[in-house]
Parts: structure tokens; sequence; C-alpha cells
């Protein structure tokens, strides 16, 4: 039995997006204390949004992220059309899917490539990754260009699209624009698999113990769809409630070590249950929604249905990857240039919830809209935020089992289980705590 | 020309010139506003990329008999609109070893295409010094006036036969 005692303390976290820390300390051979560190400052979007015209989230939340811009898009338009019952189909539909489909392709490749795989490679940045097999990330980065040009083509813009409004778009592409893109989605689907292939060589370390219980894995599911932009939120517990459902559902709570709010299920009974979001969660809830071409390749590459590994999030990245390249075919090959490229949303009045899927989990986002069209009130829990307790957890459960690790190592590990979830700081820091006294009684 | 800077500049003519940056950022908006002032200009032989996303990507514009250049802002360091060129096949740059995409830049990019053997025929960076990169502000006048010089000197090129050509 140890004894040990350890303080690990990294003041910035590398290869994540935004700017955190953690913190681990173990007395005893005992896990005293964990904590993921989000300092950040926030970002107060969901202050500014009051007082908004409600056309206006649509653009603004976009800009609350550079990688994963369509999410916060599709939430938006979802939650303010939901009030007036407005919900686009067909070529709307299809294209909004495949706007989604751009962004899964170049936000999972950058994050398996560039800020993932060096951890399973032994190495420390994508750059000696492309020193070592310089012809996979060739074609790593046209996979990735390919998600962007699909946003270029759908959404006006490689970043932050413009083309978006509610109720659809503001000018639908011509068929010739989309068939375009299928030259390279036939090649960024080659890159696709060749990428997973070398992903599944890769050795994963366990958690033991981990989420034998008490970790809920919580997704979308929508018809018979792998989910982007609609459905009910589930889980492998039988959660299954509409996106309305989401604030009665969720507690949300602020804690002294992150500027993000951290979050649970169980809101109102007094019982916290921990739950995650994300590739693993989807994957878990959805597997059988995906076409049997990314079935079979994913038997082939040993993945399972049920993945509960953090570390084999990779793979379902690749998977979701390979399946948003074949998804963006598909409605390519099926596209009609609809009739209108957006449907009128009239004077939404009331309350609107959206969830849709990022690609680092579930986004909700809810909209207060008063009788002059003005947002009074607005709520953005992204899927980063939400997965600080699991992340937690996970380095919790993977220091107890790995104390025989030197404190270098042990603290290269840790930060390896934070990559996991592929937390995207900048989207998640959310409050400050702010008090103020003005010295009157 | 009195406030520029030159290291091995390269005075093939362009094939191709990609400006990065951020219309909506001040001074950043640099090389996007070089190449739409150049894609006016219909230099024959010459194509325009405007890169507003991550440059990860940088390499898999140019093809490798392209001659490059690539125009974009550079960090304030007390000189705004200074012009400092570099040549991206004998210069090499210092890439933090582990970073966040957030900060993935184009001296990345390039030692990411060097690695790959990715590199193009000719590689010229034409960083130019920012003064401010405010949000929904036009480029500062110092910058203002690099961007006129920056085009001049591209059309000279333009107007130049390339070596071998």
């Amino acid at each position: 039995m140890t004894h040990k005692t350890v303080n690990l303390h990294v003041p910035t976290l590398t290869r994540v997006e935004g700017e955190g820390a953690m913190h681990v300390s173990v007395v005893d051979g005992r896990v005293d204390d964990v904590r993921l560190e989000i300092y950040e400052p926030p970002r107060f979007f969901e202050a500014f949004l009051r007082g908004r015209h409600f056309a206006e989230p649509v653009d603004i939340t976009a800009r609350i992220c550079g990688i994963c811009p369509v999410a916060y898009q599709m939430s938006a338009c979802h939650a303010i059309e939901s009030i007036v019952d407005v919900h686009p189909g067909g070529s709307i539909r299809e294209l909004r899917r495949l706007l989604y489909c751009g962004e899964w392709i170049e936000s999972h490749v950058l994050h398996m490539a560039f800020l993932h795989a060096p951890d399973f490679v032994g190495v420390d940045s994508g750059i000696e990754i492309a020193q070592l097999h310089p012809e996979l990330m060739v074609e790593v980065l046209h996979l990735k260009k390919t998600g962007n040009r699909i946003l270029e083509v759908v959404g006006g813009r490689p970043i932050h699209p413009v083309n978006v409004r509610l109720g659809g778009f503001y000018r639908a592409p011509s068929r010739a624009e989309l068939d375009a893109l299928l030259d390279d989605l036939a090649r960024a689907h080659e890159g696709a698999r060749q990428l997973l292939q070398w992903v599944s060589t890769f050795e994963f370390p366990s958690v033991p113990g981990r989420l034998a219980s008490d970790t809920e894995f919580v997704s979308l599911r929508h018809g018979a769809e792998y989910p982007f932009n609609e459905g009910r939120i589930v889980s492998n517990l039988g959660l299954d409630v509409d996106a309305a459902g989401f604030g009665s559902l969720v507690n949300e709570r602020q804690v002294s070590h992150s500027t993000a709010l951290h979050a649970s299920l169980g809101a109102g009974d007094g019982a916290r249950r921990q739950y995650q979001t994300g590739p693993l969660a989807r994957w878990m809830n959805n597997v059988d929604l995906l076409p049997e071409s990314i079935r079979s390749f994913a038997a082939e590459l040993g993945v399972g249905a049920v993945e509960t590994n953090p570390f084999r999030s990779i793979l379902v990245r690749g998977l979701e990857t390979l399946w948003a390249v074949e998804e963006a075919q598909r409605i390519i090959r099926g596209y009609r240039v609809p009739p209108a490229p957006f449907q009128e949303v009239v004077d939404p009045v009331g309350v609107g919830h959206g969830c849709t899927e990022a690609p680092r989990g579930i986004l909700y986002h809810r909209y207060e809209i008063a009788d002059d069209g003005r947002i009074s009130d607005a709520v953005i829990v992204p899927p980063t935020s939400q997965n600080q307790d699991a992340i937690e957890a996970d380095l919790r459960d993977f220091v107890a089992s790995h104390l025989d690790l030197d404190d270098h190592t042990l603290g290269h590990r840790c930060e390896q289980v934070i990559r996991n979830y592929d937390p995207c700081i900048s989207c998640a820091t959310h409050f400050l705590r702010f008090e103020i006294d003005r010295g009157e009684s | 020309m009195a406030n520029r800077d030159r290291t091995a500049a390269r005075a093939d003519r362009p094939s191709l010139l990609i400006g990065v940056g951020n219309r909506d950022r001040g001074d950043d908006a640099v090389g996007p506003i070089v190449c739409d002032i150049v894609d006016g200009l219909e230099t024959p032989g010459l194509r325009t990329v405007v890169l507003e996303s991550s440059v990860v990507d940088l390499s898999t514009y140019w093809e490798p008999d392209d001659r490059v250049v690539v125009v974009d802002a550079a960090s304030p360091r007390g000189r705004p609109g200074r012009i400092v060129e570099y040549d991206g096949l004998a210069d090499r740059f210092v890439v933090p070893a582990t970073t966040s995409t957030h900060s993935f830049d184009v001296a990345g990019a390039i030692e990411l295409a060097r690695v790959m053997d990715r590199l193009p025929a000719a590689l010229r960076i034409v960083a130019v010094e920012a003064e401010s990169f405010e949000f929904g502000a036009a480029p500062t006048p110092c910058v203002q006036d690099a961007i006129g010089e920056v085009v001049t000197e591209l059309s000279r090129l333009g107007a130049t036969p390339s070596a071998g050509s």
C-alpha cells in the first residue's frame, strides 16, 4: 500500500482550446483534492444578449467560438423558431445538417491530429506528428480544409458563418456550388479512414472503476438520424426529455475555482447525478442509427457499441468524422435548391429552448422574448461547462489508480485526461462572482 | 523604403498571394485588404486567397511550383506600419512545442509544411506591424500606408518576369 503525498499543479494546460489549469493533491495515498481550474475571464454573452432584437442571437452567439460557431447558431435558431412553431424542413433542413457536417469535420480533425494524438504518440505537437507521418498529415490538413470549405460554401465564411438566419439562410447555395465539393469529399473520405486506421493503433490507458455506476451519458437522439440539430435529450440510463426539459433537468452551480458553471443532473430533488456529454455519449445512445458502412468499420477497428473509456473518445471522434463526410456526400447528391432560402419567423414572443450537438456535446440555449421583440433573458449552457464534473471525476479516478507513476508522468497523464474531452474553455467561461459594497445601509 | 526591413526577400514574380487576417479586427485586415486590391488589378498569372480562419492548413493552398507571397499582420512592437519580410524557405521560425490551435500562426503553418516537405518553390512572408486590433475598426493610418507600399511592391514584382520564365 502506498502512502504517497503528491501535489500536482499545472498552471497552464496545453493543447486545449482556451486557458485553464489543473490542481491535484494526494495525501497519504488518498486523492484529497482535484480541480480543473478555468480562469479565463467570463465573457458575459448572456448578459449582453438581453435587450437585443430576437434576430440577433444567431450572429452574436456565433462569436462565442471560432471552432464551433455553427452549434451556437443552430441552437439559437431552434430555440427562437420553437416559440412560433417554425420547423424548416426539406432542403433548408438538409443545408443545416450539411453546415453541421463541416463543423464536425474541421473541429474533430483539429482536435484529433493536433491536440489529442500527440499524447498517444509521445510527442508535444502536431508538427512532430507531421514529421513522423508527413503523408498522413497532408490528408489530415485536406480533411480539415474540406470541413472549412463546407462552412464557406453554405455559411458564407469558413469561420463565424454569416449566411445563417432565423428560418434558414440568407441565400441557398446553387447545385453547382455544392457539387464542387464532392471531389474534395471523396478524398476526405479516404483521409478520414486513414486517420482512423492510424488512431486505432494507439495504446489507450485505462481508468479502472471509471463510470461503473454513477455517470450518465447524455446526448440527443432523433428519429432515424445520428443527431446534429434536433432530438430529445436522452441518456444510457433512461433519461428522455425534450429541449424544454433541460432547465428542470440540469442544475448549474458556481464553484470557486472555475469561471465556468458546473452542471449536474437532478435539479430540484436534492440529488446531484454526474453526467457527461460528447462523442462517447452520442455514440452509446445512437450507434444503431449510423449507416452500416460506419458500424462495420468501427467493428473492424475494435470499437464497440458502448465505449466508456474517455481515452478512446479519439476513436469515436474519428468515426463521427467519417460519418460526417458520408452524410455531407449524401446531402449534396440529393440536394435541390429550396424555393425560398428561409421560412419567415414572425413575432416570436415567449420562451424558446434549443439543444443541438456541438462537436463536444449538447449545447443548450433558452431565450425569453418580450412583446417588443427584445430578449429579456438568455441562458447558454455549453458542453465543456457540463463536462467539468466528469473531467474532475476522471482525474480523481486516474490519479487514484496510477499513484505508482512519478509526478512528472502523472501530471502529464492528467493533462491527457482533460484533453480526452476536447474542452473548449473559451466557450465555457460564463460567470463572475460580483459583489459591490457601496457603503450604503 | 524607409520603414521596411528585409531578410533575404526574393524578387520572383509571385504566382499566389495569400492574405491572412480578420477583416473585422482593425489592422489584422491587412492581408485580406492587400488581396482585395491586388485582385482588382487583375495581374496575369497571380491568384489570390484570403484566409480568415485557422492557418493550420496554409500549405494546402499552394502547389510545389508556386511562388507564394503571404501577407499578414504582426504584433505591435512600437513601429506600426513597419514592413518586415522573411524568406520562408531560408528562414526558420520558432514555434512553441505545445500550443492550442488558437495560437497556431503562419510561422507554425510554415514549419508544419517544412516537415511535410510541402513548401512551394518560393515563399515570401510580408509582415506588417500592427498598431491596433480593435473590433470593427478600419486599419490605422500607418498600416494603411503600409498596405499601399505592399501593393506597389507586389505590382512591380507582378510585372517582372520571374526567374526562368
